[in-house]
């Protein structure tokens, strides 16, 4: 089984939109969703309910909602980036809401990848989920990620 | 004449001084000569007794001697008869012979010793008598030795005749002797008197005499200094009296003033040198005629209607004086003291009328000055003060009063030191220290007590005051009271301050209310777009999930979900760009205008306009880029927009320069806009029309409005219903025009 992407976003109706459109675009990387910005950094880190790491693997890619609850998705993003192990290899794609210069700036600063603004149609959305499997799931060649099983 | 008065006025004084004085010379003289007289009778008297008694004394002596030498006489001669009747030898009758004949004149001188003192005593009688009988005794006994031998001699001789005789002789000569020596002591004693009575004379002649001499000195001595100042006055008047008319006449001349003696009949009779130069008339022509008619003419009417009453007054004997100003014929305009003296006759009679006519323009006009000054002294609203070098007030002005609350009388004569506060008096040694070196001391800042012990905030300008030959002989200080000034200053400072706080507090609110407006837009962008793409995305997955098991009104529905959130997304998108205008801060650069144009009819999309650009490239003005460039654009599409349906959009863009700015023109041949409206439609959410014919958010001009006047420029539309319009936007020009710059992107 490939490995899962890790969907960071807290608004259901995205989420079920971004899910529908990976599975429209048949993509066979399982999307793992977490809900608020400490749920990402359990996950990451293999801790609390995520402490099975057969269950829950390192994801492949990292989709970063930066509105989150909790820890919000700077945060989440400077925690990934000044981790000491592999973790911080993993790449991020935010995918927001806030077209906001500094918001994009501020993400680039913090080591994002690449920087999606969540668009109002849903058709725009199809194109960039299937951009975003041919680019970062096929084309790129992502980092290697030795998984430490606890 | 007052020469002639002094002489006899002093002889006079000096008669009346000197006579009682002379009286008591005379007396004090007449009583020291009779006084010296006296004592030279005294004197004489006793010197005289003095002499008397020397000679009686003399012949006392001369007695006494003749008595001794009579008995040494009579002894001898006894002595020889005696050895001559012993031995009868004849060689010792040689005594007895001797003595025989010396009797004689022993005899003689005593009788003559004798004589001087009047009758001769009995004594001495006694003793002549005595002298006789001894002798003839013996020539007897002598005679009877040689006639009848020695026994009748010595028979005589033993008779005791001889002896007794010798006895009386004896005796008598001692009783002459007592009685001489007794007158002798007598006259000692009155010689005694006689010497102190001289003496005393003598010496109190002396002592009178010296006294009166002294006197006389001193009354003498006075006496004549009197005289000599009395003959020197009299000698210098008697000079002054020798001055002749022509110095009389230069003396008048050489007074600076007009010196005239007119009659009573009002002509001159004399006028002085003077007259010459102030009226331009020879002295010696004014004689005789009328004072009237020469003031008139050479001073004026005016004058002599001022003068004349006086002068008039004059003749009635009355001494006048009064002040007037005229121009006199040499042109000079002079007030003048006219003086007139009547000369009286010993009378009373009013002989005629000496004029002084005195130029004081220039006493006048120093002392006007000098009120002047004074009364802008007093007047000033600075308080004026002046003082002494040793800091004693002397002079005080109002303002003075009013500052330090001493008034004038009370503060001259008083130490500066009332009025420095006691930690300053150090301070106001210094500052004279510093004015004795003749500097100045401008606003100076200090504190001053007044007379309640209150301060007072003062401003001091202080500078030393000379003398004519520019000695310091005082200072000078003139003073403001500040206190206001001061008041005025802190209350500024304090506003200041408090509109500072003001200013930082409203800064504050404003940067809260532009991060709240900032939270607002990131929320809108965020959290208004969520539920958006909720529907819109729900809607879409609807359509194409379920679009089969839906009916056609069920599709139409959600159709019009999508169109619905569309709109919305747009409304959003302007709102944030409204909205972002008024937060982000330009820098304007210099950009082509023909290049944003064209760049903006770009950004247009599928529309179905060709806008004709017409934009020279030599246009360039200081602006945002990509706000021009939206800008511009939202121009554009509003023009393609409002198009007449059944006319072929025609649009054109050109621009104009305009003062210091450039207008960039749309024009359109569409729809136009009713003036009422004109402005309207640069608000926000301000539309014209429905969504169904022209669509749009109402937020595109208010876009350009405010983009516009944030780049210090404007924006407007000349327009007629249904005759198109033509928008315009102007923006200040850039100097110098960037002319190497071709693309405005590059430069962002």
């Amino acid at each position: 089984m490939a490995d899962p992407i890790l969907l960071v976003e807290d608004d259901n109706a995205d989420s079920m939109l971004i899910i529908r459109a990976f599975r429209k675009a048949k993509i066979s990387n399982p999307v793992e969703r977490v809900d608020h910005g400490d749920a990402a950094v359990d996950y990451l880190n293999g801790s609390r309910e995520f402490n099975d790491r057969v269950e829950y693997p390192l994801p492949v890619l990292i989709l970063l909602d930066l509105k989150l609850p909790r820890r919000s998705g700077f945060e989440v993003l400077a925690w990934i980036r000044n981790h000491p192990g592999q973790i911080r290899r993993i790449p991020v794609v935010v995918l927001t809401s806030s077209a906001h210069n500094e918001d994009i700036n501020r993400a680039y600063d913090l080591g994002a990848n690449s920087y999606l603004v969540k668009p109002g149609n849903p058709e725009i959305l199809m194109d960039i989920v299937q951009s975003l499997d041919s680019y970062w799931l096929t084309l790129n060649s992502g980092p290697e990620l030795q998984d430490l099983l606890p | 004449m007052t020469v002639q008065t002094i002489h006899p006025t002093v002889e006079a004084t000096l008669h009346r001084a000197s006579g009682s004085g002379r009286r008591l010379l005379g007396v004090l003289t007449l009583s020291g000569v009779l006084l010296l007289m006296l004592c030279g009778l005294l004197g004489y008297r006793a010197l005289e007794r003095l002499a008397a008694n020397e000679q009686a004394t003399q012949r006392s002596e001369d007695v006494t001697r003749s008595l001794e030498e009579l008995l040494a006489t009579v002894r001898d001669a006894e002595t020889g008869q005696r050895g001559y009747l012993l031995t009868g030898r004849d060689e010792y009758l040689q005594p007895y012979i001797a003595g025989k004949q010396h009797i004689g004149p022993a005899v003689e001188r005593l009788r003559r010793a004798l004589a001087a003192d009047g009758p001769m005593p009995a004594s001495a009688q006694a003793a002549e008598r005595a002298t006789e009988a001894k002798l003839a005794e013996l020539d007897q006994s002598i005679a009877l030795y040689r006639s009848k031998g020695r026994d009748a001699a010595l028979a005589l001789v033993l008779t005791g005749q001889g002896q007794r005789e010798m006895d009386i002789l004896r005796a008598s000569v001692h009783a002459t002797e007592l009685v001489e020596s007794r007158h002798m002591a007598e006259r000692t004693r009155d010689s005694a008197r006689s010497r102190r009575v001289a003496v005393l004379a003598f010496s109190l002649s002396l002592i009178g005499a010296c006294v009166l001499l002294g006197v006389i000195y001193v009354a003498l001595s006075s006496d004549l200094l009197r005289r000599e100042r009395v003959e020197r006055s009299l000698r210098s008047s008697e000079e002054q009296e020798r001055l002749s008319a022509a110095e009389l006449r230069t003396l008048s001349d050489r007074i600076p003033a007009l010196l005239s003696y007119i009659g009573t009949d009002g002509r001159f009779v004399r006028a002085n040198e003077v007259y010459r130069r102030w009226m331009k008339i020879d002295p010696e022509d004014i004689i005789g005629r009328q004072i009237a008619h020469v003031l008139t003419q050479r001073v004026g009417v005016a004058y002599w209607s001022a003068v004349a009453p006086f002068f008039k007054r004059a003749c009635k004997g009355e001494s006048v004086s009064s002040e007037a100003t005229g121009t006199y014929a040499d042109g000079v305009e002079r007030t003048v003291e006219v003086n007139y003296q009547p000369d009286l006759a010993p009378d009373g009679q009013v002989r005629g009328v000496v004029a002084l006519v005195n130029d004081i323009s220039t006493r006048r006009h120093s002392e006007e000055l000098q009120a002047r000054l004074g009364a802008i002294v007093q007047s000033s609203s600075d308080a004026i003060v002046l003082k002494s070098l040793d800091g004693t007030i002397c002079a005080w002005n109002q303002a003075a009063e009013r500052i330090y609350g001493w008034a004038e009388a009370e503060a001259i004569g008083k130490p500066i030191y009332i009025i420095v506060p006691p930690e300053l008096h150090k301070q106001e040694d210094r500052i004279l220290e510093r004015l004795r070196q003749g500097e100045r001391i401008e606003q100076l800042e200090t504190v001053r007590v007044r007379k309640d012990g209150t301060r007072v905030d003062m401003s001091l300008t202080i500078s030393p005051v000379f003398d004519n030959v520019g000695r310091i002989i005082g200072v000078s200080k003139i003073g403001r009271d500040i206190t206001e000034r001061k008041r005025t200053e802190a209350a500024v400072q304090q506003l200041n301050a408090e509109l500072e706080t003001r200013v930082r507090e409203r800064t504050r609110e404003l940067q809260e209310a532009n991060d709240d407006l900032q939270a607002f837009s990131y929320s809108v962008s965020h959290d208004l777009r969520a539920p958006l793409r909720a529907i819109q995305g729900f809607a879409d997955a609807l359509l194409e999930d379920y679009g089969s098991q839906l009916d056609e009104t069920a599709r139409s529905y959600l159709a019009q979900v999508e169109q619905g959130g569309a709109r919305m997304t747009q409304l959003i998108d302007d709102l944030l760009a409204y909205s972002r205008l008024s937060r982000v801060s330009f820098e304007p650069r210099p950009i082509s205008l023909e290049r944003a144009a064209l760049d903006a009819r770009s950004q247009l999309g599928p529309m179905a306009c060709t806008p004709l650009i017409e934009v020279g490239p030599e246009f360039t003005v200081l602006a945002h880029a990509p706000t021009l460039e939206q800008s511009i654009a939202n121009l554009l599409s509003n023009a393609c927009k409002f198009v007449r349906p059944d006319v072929a959009s025609r649009i054109r863009v050109w621009a104009e320069p305009r003062g210091r700015c450039i207008r960039l023109w749309v024009e359109d041949n569409g729809i136009g806009i009713a003036p009422e409206h004109q402005e309207g439609i640069f608000r926000v959410f301000e539309r014209l029309h429905g969504q169904e014919i022209y669509p749009g958010t109402g937020i595109g001009l208010a876009i350009v409005r405010r983009a516009a006047e944030r780049m210090q420029g404007a924006a407007g539309v000349e327009s007629e219903l249904g005759a198109g319009s033509r928008f315009w936007l102007e923006l200040p020009r850039a100097e110098p025009p960037a002319r190497l710059r071709t693309s405005s992107r590059a430069e962002n």
